[in-house]
């Protein structure tokens, strides 16, 4: 179990306040990383991301989604914008400190709905240029589910950049169309494993996470924390970048301390920053690793 | 798929192996820096992350005063499988059966009466599926064992047969275990003898189960010797980079 | 406010396809040198001195049943992975990666999980915490007194939950529990540094457990269970000498450290990074870890011009664990002393 004492809090809080952090980073240094895709087969895209000992498997599913009355409910109707369905399953090895299934079962889902909300806005993938099959009736629904192999820290924005990578990775097998004289619409799976849509292109304007956690002084906060260094966490912010630099989501979770609203401007600031150069980089590494 | 093309006429089954041969088996040992113990298991596409945490400190004080607890914990990717299933933690009747299994397995392995008042963890991870998942299971947690230095008496070397169409198969793959054959899941101690756990479904003939029997034997010897050439491989590295700097 | 302006260094990303996969640790370094170790290595771990548990030793009687063996069946059985390793009569078998197991007189790091009534429990990273008596720590102001029952209820005063103690394993008990002591002014309450933890297989018992690393004014304290304290020698001074100071003169009241004392500085906060990061290269390489071979990395990281977070990167570990294997191998003493016994 990871646990802390309150001089070890003091020395952590101490050193990112004199901006030397106990591995020798700086405040805004994110650790090395790996990223490897394409290694499930069974799904239509995955993605393996390692940050240090954190390690996330996303593997993406690809199903057809019929969507049957347009009248229906509100409720329904939201359901059936939804393009993607996001589940997160930290396993009890990840972290010692989900000893207990509840506490666990609400951590996932806790993960899971902060990546759909990052996902909400429309823009996000062209549905209409991707997902759909036939419009106003049949679209792909993406299953979007993440296991998390072991924990050292930063585990939302390790998820969200795995699956930035593994939908990169995701081909969806092209689809004919075929409609009988009763308007019966049946399809035709296209078998040849060349031709398929990949998402490539689609994923220009997906957003990843960037979590700020204060520590120490108010205005002092870092990037890319540590299993330790979340033990001493004032105030948590995590904001969703897009290339654009724009910010798609934000939220303020856990922690002891309210934060100042100057230093959330702050942190957006820094956020986007880093979110942009961490999009590039990574784009640019994709696309020489076909 | 018909009956009859499990196996080609010349004897070559619908992956291309020949009906006594296993797949290929991938190994990496000690995998998690976190963990005690820990391996990565490939056979074939079935592939499966063990960590073992322990014997450590009981948490929920259940523990017996003269030997450990032996837990296991078995979770399946939604995505590891080719239909996507979202599984119920707790609730799965499949994940239940197999953490038996192995719990019982290595409860009469492992040395448990040198660790009283302790618990060992094993956590099992699917990260794919393709066949043969409890016997792969069981080989990733012996060799994830064996790296945390866990006493135990022997491996744990697992294998599946079956017999399609009156011919003994061994280490069967997803789509041959849908072929409707008896599943013969066989684990033994393949260097002091002794079958650890036996079971097999649907109804078969003696003399047949004779020779399914003798198979998945074979395969779990053959399953020893590459497990364990690993484990040497293993230790002959941790040991050499550990003398390395014993300079005085 | 300056956050926004500080540079932001260069992210790292590393992209492999299933093909080529080089995930792990053991299986990189084999990767690379492949074509030499290979045949090197066979012979190694052909080596009748490396057992595997169920492996047949020797018939009972020849030989006394040590650690990692036991009897089955007629024969002597090795039970973990390990060295076979004799003494005499005495075969036992020593694996490679365990977790820790006290001996009497073994300097530990612990950490306090539980407060009981007389004692703490405290996690050392054993098959099971250590108890750690009221009586057998030195109360402050260091007199002889009996403990009276108030200061049973004033053990949070002393250490409280997740608080870290150096400490000396005292006593096995004949239940298998453990029990450690601290009465000794240089163990007690580790404070103001930061924590490691390493396969406690790395470390090797000596006299010394405390080091003051004079070229970089670090302080280590490497506990033979794997657990390592790492501080800024001067503010440690420091603060012994205020601690000693309080108990001495008014031990009544609650201790409360003063701010100055506590300032650790950028650079030596640098250096500790350094030694922190060096510490964990050698045990993700899993090479033992002592004084010289911490001070072997650390020098070498110097000379490559290297800060201390760039120890973090796989690229620059490799290339200091290349730098470290191509050290001379010096012969292992012990090697010579136990003998594989002859197979009948």
């Amino acid at each position: 179990m990871q646990k802390i004492s309150n001089t070890e809090i003091y020395f952590i809080e101490n050193g990112i306040n004199s901006n030397l952090r106990a591995d020798g980073r700086s405040r805004n240094d994110y650790r090395h990383f790996s990223l490897e895709t394409g290694e499930i087969i069974h799904a239509s895209g995955s993605a393996r991301l390692k940050i240090s000992d954190t390690e996330v498997l996303v593997g993406v599913k690809a199903e057809i989604k019929e969507i049957k009355n347009a009248q229906s409910n509100n409720d329904k109707q939201q359901e059936d914008l939804k393009r993607f369905i996001f589940t997160v399953d930290c396993c009890q090895s990840a972290s010692s400190e989900f000893t207990e299934q509840k506490r666990l079962d609400q951590y996932n889902i806790e993960l899971a709905k902060q990546l759909e909300r990052l996902y909400s806005h429309p823009s996000v993938v062209d549905v209409d240029k991707y997902l759909t099959i036939v419009p106003g009736k049949f679209y792909w629904n993406l299953c979007i589910d993440a296991m998390v192999l072991d924990s050292d820290g930063n585990l939302l924005d390790a998820l969200s950049i795995a699956i930035r990578a593994a939908l990169y990775n995701t081909v969806l097998p092209k689809i004919k169309v075929i409609t009988s004289e009763y308007q019966e619409i049946t399809f035709e799976v296209s078998e040849d494993p060349e031709d398929v849509i990949s998402l490539k292109d689609a994923i220009e304007n997906v957003p990843i996470f960037i979590t700020l956690n204060q520590i120490g002084s108010q205005s002092s906060f870092i990037i890319d924390s540590t299993l330790q260094e979340e033990l001493c966490i004032n105030s948590k912010l995590c904001i969703g970048i897009n290339q654009k630099s724009m910010i798609c989501s934000i939220q303020k979770s856990s922690g002891m301390e309210g934060l100042e609203p100057q230093t959330i401007i702050q942190m957006i600031k820094s956020a986007k920053q880093i979110g942009v150069q961490i999009i590039s980089t990574m784009d640019k590494a994709l696309k020489l690793n076909p | 798929m018909s009956k009859l093309s499990y196996i080609s006429p010349d004897g070559l089954r619908v992956d291309g192996r020949r009906s006594n041969e296993i797949r290929r088996l991938n190994i990496k040992m000690g995998v998690s820096n976190r963990a005690d113990g820990s391996a990565y298991y490939e056979q074939g596409n079935t592939k499966i992350l063990v960590t073992v945490y322990g014997p450590r400190e009981s948490v929920n004080s259940k523990s017996l005063y003269d030997r450990a607890v032996v837990k296991c914990e078995f979770s399946m990717s939604s995505f590891s499988t080719t239909e996507r299933k979202q599984r119920q933690k707790g609730t799965d009747r499949q994940a239940t059966e197999i953490q038996n299994l192995i719990k019982q397995a290595f409860e009469s392995t492992v040395h448990v009466q040198l660790y009283p008042r302790s618990q060992i963890d094993i956590f099992v991870q699917v990260l794919q599926s393709d066949g043969g998942l409890k016997s792969a299971s069981i080989n990733a947690c012996t060799l994830a064992l064996i790296d945390a230095g866990i006493s135990m008496k022997d491996f744990v070397c697992a294998c599946n047969t079956s017999c399609i169409d009156g011919i003994p198969v061994l280490d069967l793959n997803n789509i041959e275990e849908r072929s409707g054959g008896p599943d013969l899941l066989l684990s033994i101690n393949p260097q002091l003898g002794g079958v650890i756990s036996l079971n097999m479904d649907s109804k078969v003939q003696q003399d047949l189960f004779e020779s399914v029997l003798d198979l998945g034997v074979k395969g779990c010897q053959k399953i020893f010797t590459i497990l364990s050439d690993q484990v040497k491989r293993y230790s002959t590295e941790l040991m050499s980079n550990q003398q390395q700097l014993q300079q005085s | 406010m300056n956050e926004t302006n500080n540079p932001i260094s260069e992210i790292n990303i590393e992209i492999f396809s299933p093909q080529k996969r080089l995930k792990l640790r053991h299986i990189e370094k084999k990767n690379e040198n492949e074509m030499e170790v290979d045949t090197d290595q066979d012979e190694i771990y052909k080596s009748r001195r490396l057992m595997i548990p169920g492996q047949s030793i020797a018939k009972e009687g020849e030989y006394l049943k040590g650690h990692g063996t036991f009897h089955f069946d007629g024969n002597l059985i090795a039970s973990v992975c390990g060295n076979i390793e004799r003494v005499n009569k005495l075969v036992s078998v020593r694996a490679f990666k365990s977790r820790y197991n006290g001996e009497i007189g073994d300097i530990i790091v612990g950490r306090i999980t539980e407060i009981q009534g007389k004692r703490w429990k405290v996690d050392v990273n054993a098959r099971q915490d250590y108890f750690l008596m009221l009586s057998a720590i030195n109360l402050p102001g260091g007199i002889q007194r009996r403990r009276t029952s108030s200061d049973e209820l004033q053990m949070r005063n002393l250490f409280v939950e997740n608080d870290l103690v150096y400490a000396e394993v005292q006593q096995i008990m004949g239940d298998g529990s453990v029990a450690i002591h601290t009465r000794n002014l240089k163990y007690g309450k580790l404070q103001n540094g930061c924590f490691l933890k390493v396969p406690s297989n790395l470390m090797k018992r000596s006299k010394m457990h405390f080091h003051s690393l004079d070229e970089c004014g670090v302080d280590v304290i490497l506990g033979l269970n794997g657990y390592i304290w790492i501080a800024d020698t001067e503010q440690q001074r420091k603060q012994q000498a205020f601690i000693q100071k309080h108990e001495r003169e008014n031990f009544d009241q609650p201790l409360v450290l003063p701010e100055d004392h506590k300032e650790i500085t950028k650079e030596s906060r640098e250096r500790i990074a350094r030694i922190k990061n060096s510490i964990s290269l050698l045990a993700e390489g899993f090479m033992v870890i002592h004084p010289k071979s911490i001070m072997q990395v650390y020098k070498q990281s110097i000379k490559m011009a290297l800060s201390a977070k760039d120890l973090l990167h796989p690229e620059y570990i490799r290339q200091i664990t290349t730098y470290l294997s191509t050290l001379p191998l010096e012969n292992d003493s012990n090697l010579d002393m136990h003998e594989y016994p002859e197979e009948q």
